[in-house]
């Protein structure tokens, strides 16, 4: 299919691919350089050995990994959960996939913003609210306590990507064969026994796509947490993206800040490749 | 039994609902209210709503310039990247050439690129170009960011228009870019318009860039923002509220309009095969 006329269609994509070339692929490979010296000097794997292994209690890979696996699997218990329970109901899906979309699409900062409004000790409607409902834990330091902060940044990410989770499920759903869901009831099969034996093996692709996209984007997490707690108390939620900033900017330290993001950059992919290979197997090849 | 489990999942999803929108509307609300209401426990739920909020932000150091700035760098990188990713979706779609399986598997891939990789290498190079704290270089960023899913998605809508029509309108005598503008571009504007809101969407959210690169002139209204909120000195809740709505309404809107291609937006091919 398609037209032959090899000049054009090559002509046609090179400015988007020379933007990316000039601004992500030779950046990206300048700090892969950047990240073996220091102050003009080779210092090898110097940076990445500080990062791993370094005497320093911060400790950014772990923040970041607690924060991804913790928002990770909620967002997608509760946003699988949320997308069965809506399925055919057709006119709460038009309603969820309208209005419910908002915490997902509004600016994570603004987000963010309202809720370090409701988890203020002092003044914040979830206190008040755990209060009247008699919960005896009196006044809770949400973004203060070091032992709740992350807990409490998790749960604002959760909140924002939740949504995410339910529209890729509720799209995974409505693609699925009725016929083995037929079957399972006329052998009589409990819903347990269906969702575990016939949902979740239909369902697995859309929620490996969700689980996916989700982790990329909980590894770079930046905005809420700067918002929030800016990656205190006592570094409690000091994450990745938090050490490649701090260290050059403070300190111009380029080196080990570009050491860490590359770093994020391998987990990244590590993570992703095989969605990437099947999306390029589904989307290309087929072309 | 039945009627029990129907108002049990009524139930749910009823809590969902609220789980979902009260931060919103609760940020709404205090976006209308005064001081004093806006800090009063327990909560005040009834009150005279106040316009006063909006226009007094406006007004607080640079927040209607940086709101500017942020029209400004969304708008540009949108008309960028449009025009990048109709051109780069058809050629996708249509031609064969060569390098097009490698250079679409590197588009893919740069979609996964966690953005603040590239912050340690062009810190110095814009410091030293001058280029720091300028509309041009977040525009520039902005749309490096979101062309590759940009072109991505306009692919996906090309691919839904068959060949055929084209053929037809050759056949016709229309010339081959004829062709391309008056018969297949017409037909593939929904998708162009939806891809124009997500780009539009993704820059005017955007954070960590306008951040880490700008410091006076080029601050966009999300820095200026978190700026206000995290200087702390006598918080103005009421206030941030209604800079908070500010932000998030024209996003509301424009998703709004495009909910619909929300799913096939994120880049979702493989969910549906």
């Amino acid at each position: 299919m398609g037209f032959q006329d090899r000049g054009v269609g090559a002509a046609l994509v090179a400015p988007a691919l020379l933007l990316l070339a000039v601004m992500l692929l030779l950046p990206q490979a300048h700090a892969l350089v950047l990240s073996l010296f220091e102050e003009g000097r080779f210092v090898g794997l110097k940076h990445y050995r500080a990062l791993f292994a370094g005497a320093d209690p911060v400790r950014p890979i772990g923040n970041t990994l607690a924060f991804t696996a913790a928002s990770v699997s909620t967002s997608l218990i509760l946003g699988f959960g949320i997308a069965v329970l809506l399925d055919r109901r057709r006119r709460a899906q038009r309603l969820v996939r309208s209005l419910a979309i908002a915490p997902f699409v509004i600016p994570p900062i603004v987000g963010a913003f309202s809720w370090k409004m409701m988890l203020d000790p002092n003044f914040g409607v979830l206190n008040y609210f755990l209060t009247f409902l008699g919960v005896p834990m009196g006044r809770i330091e949400w973004l203060s306590d070091p032992r709740l902060a992350m807990a409490s940044v998790v749960l604002t990410d959760v909140w924002m990507n939740t949504p995410f989770v339910m529209l890729v499920v509720l799209a995974g759903l409505q693609a699925l064969p009725r016929s083995p869901f037929e079957a399972a009831a006329i052998d009589g099969a409990s819903g347990w026994l269906v969702l575990r034996r016939v949902l979740l093996p239909l369902l697995a692709p859309s929620l490996l796509v969700a689980a996916i996209f989700r982790t990329v984007f909980a590894l770079r997490e930046f905005a809420t947490i700067w918002v929030m707690t800016q990656g205190g108390p006592v570094n409690a939620t000091y994450v990745l993206s938090m050490d490649v900033y701090r260290p050059l900017f403070l300190y111009a330290r380029e080196g080990y800040s570009a050491a860490v993001g590359f770093v994020m950059l391998v987990l990244t992919f590590t993570l992703t490749l095989p969605l990437m290979v099947r999306l390029y197997r589904v989307s290309i090849a087929r072309a | 039994m039945t009627v029990a489990r129907a108002a049990g999942g009524h139930l749910l999803y009823l809590l969902f609902f609220v789980w979902t929108l009260f931060p919103i509307v609760w940020l709404l609300l205090t976006s209308l209210k005064t001081r004093l209401d806006a800090f009063s426990i327990p909560p005040v739920w009834l009150f005279v709503p106040t316009l006063k909020n909006y226009g007094q932000i406006l007004w607080i150091s640079e927040v209607a310039r940086a709101f500017v700035n942020s029209l400004v760098v969304s708008a540009t990188s949108t008309l960028l990247v449009l025009l990048l990713a109709v051109m780069g979706g058809y050629a996708y779609s249509r031609f064969e050439f060569p390098g097009k399986r490698a250079s679409a598997f590197v588009l893919l891939v740069t979609r996964m690129f966690p953005p603040v990789v590239i912050v340690p290498s062009m810190f110095r190079l814009l410091r030293a170009t001058g280029l720091y704290d300028s509309l041009g270089l977040l525009t520039l960023l902005y749309a490096s960011f979101t062309v590759s899913f940009s072109v991505w998605m306009m692919k996906a809508f090309f691919d839904e228009i068959p060949c055929h029509i084209e053929e037809a309108a050759l056949v016709d005598g229309y010339s081959r870019p004829g062709a391309f503008w008056r018969v297949t571009l017409p037909i593939a504007a929904p998708g162009v318009v939806a891809t124009a809101i997500f780009t539009f969407v993704l820059a005017w959210n955007e954070f960590l860039f306008a951040f880490m690169f700008t410091s006076q002139r080029a601050k966009t209204a999300p820095v200026e923002f978190v700026g206000i909120i995290l200087r702390e000195t006598g918080v103005e809740w009421h206030l941030m509220a209604a800079g908070a709505c500010l932000l998030m309404l024209p996003t509301l809107a424009l998703s709004w309009v495009i909910h619909r291609y929300f799913v096939r937006g994120l880049g979702l091919g493989a969910v549906k095969g």
